[in-house]
C-alpha cells in the first residue's frame, strides 16, 4: 500500500501536463524561446513547443510586481494563465496574463 | 391667470413624461459594473471625493513615523486585508480588481500618489461609497493607527521590490492548496525544475 501510494505520488508529479485547469482556464509554464509584439513561444518541462497569443488585456508580472512596459525575454521562466477562447490561427493559446522571472539556476 | 397656470402645468406634465421616459430609455444596464467609467466621469468623481474629505483631514500629516519594522507590518496586513483587491504591489491587477466599477485604482500612479496623506487615509477609514472600497476604520480615527501605516505603505508602492512582495505571499488569505501551487509556481519561475500541480479554482 505505501509503495503503491509513493507511485501515484511519482506519477501524478511526472506526468501532470504543462497546462492544468483555472475555472474556464488554464496555466501554461515554460521557458522563452522567441517573442514576437503580439505573442511569445515557451517550451514547457515536457519539451512542448507552444506559441501564446497576447490577449488585449494582458497583464505582465515580473518577479511577482505588475509591470506595464517590460516583457519576457528569451531564456526567462514563464507562467501564463491561458484560455482557448478566440485563438487566432497558428497560435496554441491566448494569455491573459504572464509572470516572469529571469531564472537563478539555468535548467 | 388661468391661461398661464394651464401652460405652465402642461409644459411641467411634458417634461415630467419627458424625464421618465428618458430615465426608462437610460436606466437599462446603468447599473452594471460591466464597463469601464469614461475619463471624465473619473475625473469628477475624484474631484467631488476631494471636496467631500473634510478639511482638517486634508491637513493632516501622518502621525506614524516611518521605520523598517513599521513598513513590514503594514505590508502584512496589506496581504492579508487589501492585496485580494489591491494586490500586493497596489497595482489593483487581481482576479477582481479590474472587474468593480470604477475599477480598483493602481495605488503607484501619480493620480493615487499626488493625494495628500489625509486624503489616503481618510478612504482608508471612511471607504468611498458606491465602489468597492469599505470603511476599514473601527472607533475614532485618531485611534486609528493600522490605517496610517498602510498610508505609508502606500507611499513606498513606487518603490517595492520583488523581496518585500515575495514575503508578502505568505500572508495572503490562501487556502492550503492556493499556496502549495503558488509556491509551486514561484519554485518554477526562479530557475527550479518542478512539474506543474493540479490546480482547483
Amino acid at each position: 500500500m505505501k509503495y503503491f501510494s509513493m507511485l501515484a505520488i511519482l506519477c501524478s508529479i511526472f506526468l501532470t501536463t504543462p497546462a492544468w485547469a483555472h475555472g474556464d482556464a488554464s496555466h501554461v509554464m515554460g521557458t522563452v524561446t522567441a517573442l514576437g509584439n503580439d505573442h511569445v513561444v515557451v517550451t514547457t518541462p515536457k519539451g512542448e513547443s507552444l506559441t501564446l497569443a497576447f490577449h488585449p488585456q494582458i497583464t505582465f508580472q515580473q518577479n511577482g510586481i505588475h509591470v506595464e512596459h517590460a516583457r519576457p525575454q528569451i531564456g526567462d521562466r514563464l507562467v501564463a494563465e491561458v484560455s482557448k477562447k478566440g485563438v487566432p490561427e497558428n497560435r496554441d493559446w491566448v494569455a491573459t496574463e504572464i509572470m516572469f522571472a529571469t531564472p537563478q539556476k539555468k535548467p | 391667470m388661468l391661461r398661464r397656470i394651464k401652460i405652465f402645468f402642461i409644459v411641467f406634465l411634458l417634461l415630467l413624461v419627458g424625464a421618465i421616459l428618458a430615465a426608462l430609455w437610460l436606466l437599462p444596464g446603468t447599473f452594471s459594473a460591466k464597463s469601464t467609467p469614461p475619463e471624465w466621469e473619473v475625473k469628477a468623481a475624484r474631484f467631488i471625493r476631494h471636496l467631500a474629505t473634510p478639511s482638517h483631514f486634508l491637513k493632516m500629516s501622518n502621525p506614524v513615523r516611518f521605520s523598517p519594522e513599521i513598513l513590514a507590518e503594514a505590508r502584512h496586513h496589506f496581504a492579508d486585508h487589501c492585496a485580494t483587491c489591491h494586490a500586493n504591489d497596489g497595482s489593483g491587477k487581481t482576479h477582481m480588481g479590474p472587474n468593480f466599477y470604477p475599477p480598483v485604482p493602481d495605488l503607484r500612479n501619480p493620480a493615487i500618489q499626488s493625494m495628500v496623506d489625509g486624503e489616503l487615509f481618510y478612504v482608508i477609514h471612511y471607504g468611498i461609497r458606491f465602489t468597492g472600497m469599505p470603511a476599514w476604520g473601527k472607533g475614532l480615527p485618531q485611534e486609528d493607527l493600522e490605517s496610517w501605516k498602510l498610508v505609508l505603505l502606500i507611499r513606498h508602492f513606487p518603490n517595492i521590490t520583488p523581496k518585500e512582495i515575495a514575503e508578502m505571499k505568505h500572508y495572503n488569505p490562501l487556502t492550503r492548496e492556493e499556496r502549495e501551487q503558488q509556491e509551486a509556481l514561484d519554485q518554477f519561475l526562479s530557475g527550479e525544475d518542478i512539474s506543474p500541480p493540479e490546480h482547483h479554482h
